[in-house]
């Protein structure tokens, strides 16, 4: 057999959260307010490591850490309070698991009377607790305040030749309430196409359980890399069984405490939701990602469809077809709104490899690191998430690679041995912002100011703010394998992330501070798939510009264009700015009207004017992709089929600026 | 028994051409295209075809022939092709398409493997209509490839 | 990767096509052996008209070892011929209800 993979990660994770488990209590023992949140961290680390443990065959782990997590429960209940005797149990269970641990990997066999003694601890806790404890996590089934929940689960294919035993997980989750485990075989092929080693099967579940959503999680922790997992609550049930619940009324106490986890029930019901109410046991339906694509093309011809009828409606003044035109184009943005939001997916749908990554550079670069996720909900279109992967491991690779330093330095600089690296998303507006934070050395403002002035990126005397300093390592050859770890503290290739966000029609930039650490910001539209546009033309073709990078559009009278250093630039109310002809840059035909117009764009923070022969107005953008055939094109970045069934082109403004200026203008504009 | 499959069979200059005809969605007429800006000139822009964009290619200028007049008898093949696994549709204008014949597997020969005027790993054989000679492409990997020529270098053509 | 030991899965009798077919699995019914029982399961299979697969001897069962028994299912259904399990121990039928999977035919014994 290969290493077992769930094995190893297992004890490299054990290893992090029993760290936390210290932390969490060197944190309660302080008695510094925060205790809530030091008791939600440790039940997270028992809880995980009674999980994995049991999955990974550590079974006294998983046993002695079921007590522990019990313990906890109760305090996070109420029942049994935060003292400092509690703080001091928590550190000697972390030391316990550690040598159950040891004891498990051919080290010495841990001691037995440490055990009892801990465990006569956690039921002196338990006994002084003004309530009988039951076992927290068992919850009673059909005990008041759980949820239900239905949980779908395909496994990546390797999971049964790495060592996975998925019986583990439902065994978990039949403790957590009543499980209803059904295996489907319908994947598994003949004999003769079955490969045996891989799993085929893939099991639905129906659980109610008090337990919150991510611990549910947490029973997949170590499985859910290149899994399907689906986690969705059910509503409670409106009429629910009189027995288990007429109980509850009798005792006053008894009611309150299962008010209270109802009521956690319900916030945590109401997390997975998104804010949204859902009919009680909806069903879910799987449907292919290219479904859906579908639905949206069709959803946009329809979009593009009614606003021909609209144009054409308009010309007969008729309030007998005004009348259903109008209901029509509410119809049909609602329809659109619908649609597009059925394609928006949680964020963290794409985090866990980023654990997985984290977890193994760390390891490889004997680096200590945690890596912290937040707004794991926060919703972007299918198609940006599916691009988003990439550039993010890279960002994060950076990070840990060159941004966190080791934990000798760390400690010699007054830091934490433990870098921390946070990846964090959250809703802005139209966009949403994702940030990659480190707490590593940061960005080293006189090696990066020393390469681009000896690459001829700056004058030598030029005066940049930070800002444009950072900016100047997301040029493409900046960074070069050879010598950017040692320089500049940040990576290889970031031109190349920064591409790749552009493509996405989202802007990145870097805040750093030497010696505190690097942030990377990084803005994404919600969708890719409808955009408000400028809709202008010159000669016989038609061009979209994004509206989020309109300026304004002004007139251009021929004679205020001049052309200074080869660059065409023109006045704007005094400044000079660059600007590109289409007519000229896209070599189109004809003769160009006496009075061109001007739309003033924005890239980052340079302007640049786009000379157009007429601005048509705003129009609701379809996007298509251009396609593989036009893969290398870096002035277009989509299509759209326009009412009267031509095809408008959208322009990359990115690109377009950069086309326009070239890395002699970038670099004379930095030098400036 | 062999198999017969269908085929639709085009021109470029004197050169008769056929694709199966499973990998054609339909026949167009040569209508106006959007120039894309900065593309190769053999990528000569994109067509609406119902509410999608799709790319065209000029097959001449695809297979290093000179560039063709583009007459009334020009024709937008929309082709289904798979390239890397994805399946992809892209229209080809060819000077003119002509029929849709039958073709057993035994009418079909293989490439000649030398003296071969067109580059044998884009053909999939060679076949006869009356008098003519036809060359069945293999349009998956035309188009999948980065080579443009589809004559072989230094091969003279009697295209034009 | 340990394979199972050839002769731990063997056949009683090489018969004539068409005829009845018993196979008795090893011990271990597990991800180190189905290697070797998927390749007996097709044989048997291929050289019988009815297979009898006995799992007497089965002592423990994992995932990929119940797998190996769906996919010979399907595989006689699609050929047209009947595979019957016997002798199933509760080792296997408990672990088969843990996973939530019947390794049985949906009409039982068909």
């Amino acid at each position: 057999m290969e290493p077992n993979r769930f094995i190893e990660t297992f004890l490299e994770e054990s290893g992090e959260l029993l760290a936390s488990i210290e932390t969490a209590a060197l944190h309660l023992h302080g008695g510094t307010g925060g205790e809530r949140e030091a008791i939600d961290q440790l039940f997270r680390a028992l809880h995980t490591l009674k999980g994995s443990g049991a999955m990974c065959g550590f079974s006294a782990v998983a046993a002695f850490a079921h007590e522990v997590e019990t313990l906890l429960d109760e305090v996070r209940g109420g029942k049994v309070p935060v003292t400092a005797e509690l703080a001091g149990l928590m550190l000697a269970a972390g030391d316990h698991i550690r040598s159950l641990l040891e004891a498990d990997q051919g080290g010495l066999a841990a001691d037995e009377t440490v055990e009892k003694s801990l465990l006569e601890r956690i039921r002196a806790l338990q006994a002084a607790a003004p309530m009988p404890s039951t076992p927290a996590m068992a919850a009673p089934a059909g005990a008041a305040g759980a949820a239900e929940w239905s949980i779908e689960f395909r496994p990546e294919p390797s999971i049964l030749r790495q060592g996975g035993n998925p019986e583990l997980l439902w065994r978990e989750l039949r403790e957590l309430g009543e499980c209803v485990v059904t295996g489907h075989r319908d994947e598994v092929p003949v004999l003769e196409e079955l490969d045996a080693e891989s799993c085929y099967f893939w099991w639905s579940i129906r659980l109610r359980t008090t337990a919150s959503l991510p611990q549910l999680r947490d029973v997949f922790l170590f499985v859910e890399d290149g899994a399907h997992l689906v986690i969705e609550p059910l509503a409670p049930e409106e009429n629910p069984s009189p027995g288990p619940l007429a109980r509850g009324a009798e005792g006053g106490e008894e009611s309150g405490r299962e008010g209270s986890a109802a009521a956690k029930a319900a916030q945590d019901t109401q997390a997975a939701q998104d804010t949204k109410a859902l009919p009680s046991r909806e069903a879910t339906v799987r449907v292919p990602a290219s479904r859906l694509d579908r639905l949206v093309n069709l959803v946009g011809e329809l979009v593009m469809n009614q606003s021909r009828l609209a144009s054409a409606a308009a010309q007969f003044r008729s309030p007998e077809l005004a009348g259903p035109v109008e209901e029509i184009e509410r119809l049909v943005g609602e329809l659109r709104d619908d649609v597009l939001q059925i394609r928006m997916m949680p964020i963290g749908s794409i985090f866990g490899r980023f654990r997985r990554l984290v977890h193994d550079l760390s390891r490889q670069l004997g680096k200590e690191i945690e890596l912290l996720t937040e707004g794991e909900e926060t919703e972007l279109d299918k198609s940006i998430l599916d691009q988003l992967g990439e550039p993010l491991v890279h960002l994060l690779r950076n990070s840990i690679d060159h941004g966190i330093e080791d934990a000798g330095v760390r400690e010699a600089q007054g830091k934490p041995r433990r870098g921390t690296v946070r990846l964090s998303a959250t809703p802005r507006g139209s966009d949403v912002l994702v940030m990659i934070e480190d707490d590593g050395a940061g960005l080293n403002r006189d090696a990066i100011r020393a390469k681009a002035v000896a690459k001829g990126l700056i004058a030598a005397d030029a005066q940049l703010s930070d800002k444009d300093l950072w900016q100047l390592i997301l040029l493409p050859g900046f960074s070069t394998a050879a010598t950017i770890t040692d320089v500049s503290g940040r990576g290889v290739g970031m031109d190349v992330v920064k591409r790749q966000i552009d493509a996405l029609r989202g802007t990145l930039t870097l805040e750093s501070e030497r010696g505190k650490g690097t942030t990377v910001l990084i803005a994404l539209p919600l969708t890719l798939a409808i955009i408000d546009g400028l809709l202008v033309e010159s000669g016989d073709s038609q061009y979209i510009i994004p509206m989020t990078a309109v300026t304004e559009n002004v007139e251009l009278p021929a004679a205020e264009r001049c052309l200074r250093n080869g660059r065409n630039l023109i006045a704007v109310r005094g400044e000079l700015v660059p600007f590109v002809d289409l007519r000229e840059s896209f070599g189109i035909a004809g003769e160009p009207p006496e009075l061109s117009k001007i739309v003033l764009v924005r890239y980052e923070d340079q302007r640049v004017g786009l000379v157009v022969d007429r601005v048509m107005g705003t129009h609701q953008t379809v996007i298509q992709a251009l396609g593989r055939f036009f893969r290398t094109i870096q002035v277009i970045s989509g299509c759209t089929v326009m009412g009267d069934g031509r095809v408008a082109l959208v322009l990359d403004i990115a690109g377009l600026v950069r086309a326009a200026n070239g890395p002699e203008t970038e670099r004379r504009r930095l030098a400036a | 028994m062999h198999a017969v499959n269908q085929y639709i069979t085009f021109k470029l200059g004197n050169e008769l051409f056929a694709v199966p005809v499973k990998q054609v969605r339909e026949v167009l007429e040569l209508g106006a295209l959007t120039r894309v800006p900065t593309a190769p000139p053999y990528m000569r822009g994109v067509v609406n075809v119902r509410g999608k964009a799709i790319p065209v290619v000029d097959l001449r200028l695809r297979f290093g022939l000179p560039a063709g007049p583009g007459t009334v008898s020009s024709r937008i093949l929309v082709l289904e092709l798979l390239l890397d696994g994805e399946a992809t549709v892209l229209g080809a204008i060819a000077d003119s398409v002509h029929e849709v014949i039958e073709l057993g597997q035994g009418a079909i020969n293989p490439p000649p493997t030398i003296a071969m005027r067109w580059r044998s790993e884009f053909i999939v054989g060679m076949g006869r209509r009356g008098e003519d000679f036809l060359i069945i492409l293999d349009v998956n990997a035309v188009f999948a490839s980065e080579q443009l020529a589809l004559a072989e270098p230094g091969a003279a053509l009697a295209a034009g | 990767m340990e394979t199972a030991t050839p002769h731990s899965v063997h056949s009683s009798h090489a018969c004539p096509s068409e005829a009845v077919e018993r196979l008795e699995l090893p011990a271990e019914l597990r991800i180190v052996t189905v290697g070797a029982i998927r390749e007996e399961l097709l044989a048997a299979l291929l050289r019988a008209g009815e297979l009898t697969v006995n799992l007497g001897r089965v002592t423990s069962c994992d995932t990929a070892g119940l797998q190996v028994l769906v996919a010979a299912r399907k595989s006689a259904e699609r050929m047209g011929k009947t595979m019957r399990c016997v002798a199933i121990p509760a080792v296997v039928s408990q672990f088969a209800e843990d996973l939530g999977i019947s390794f049985e035919g949906d009409a039982h014994g068909a």
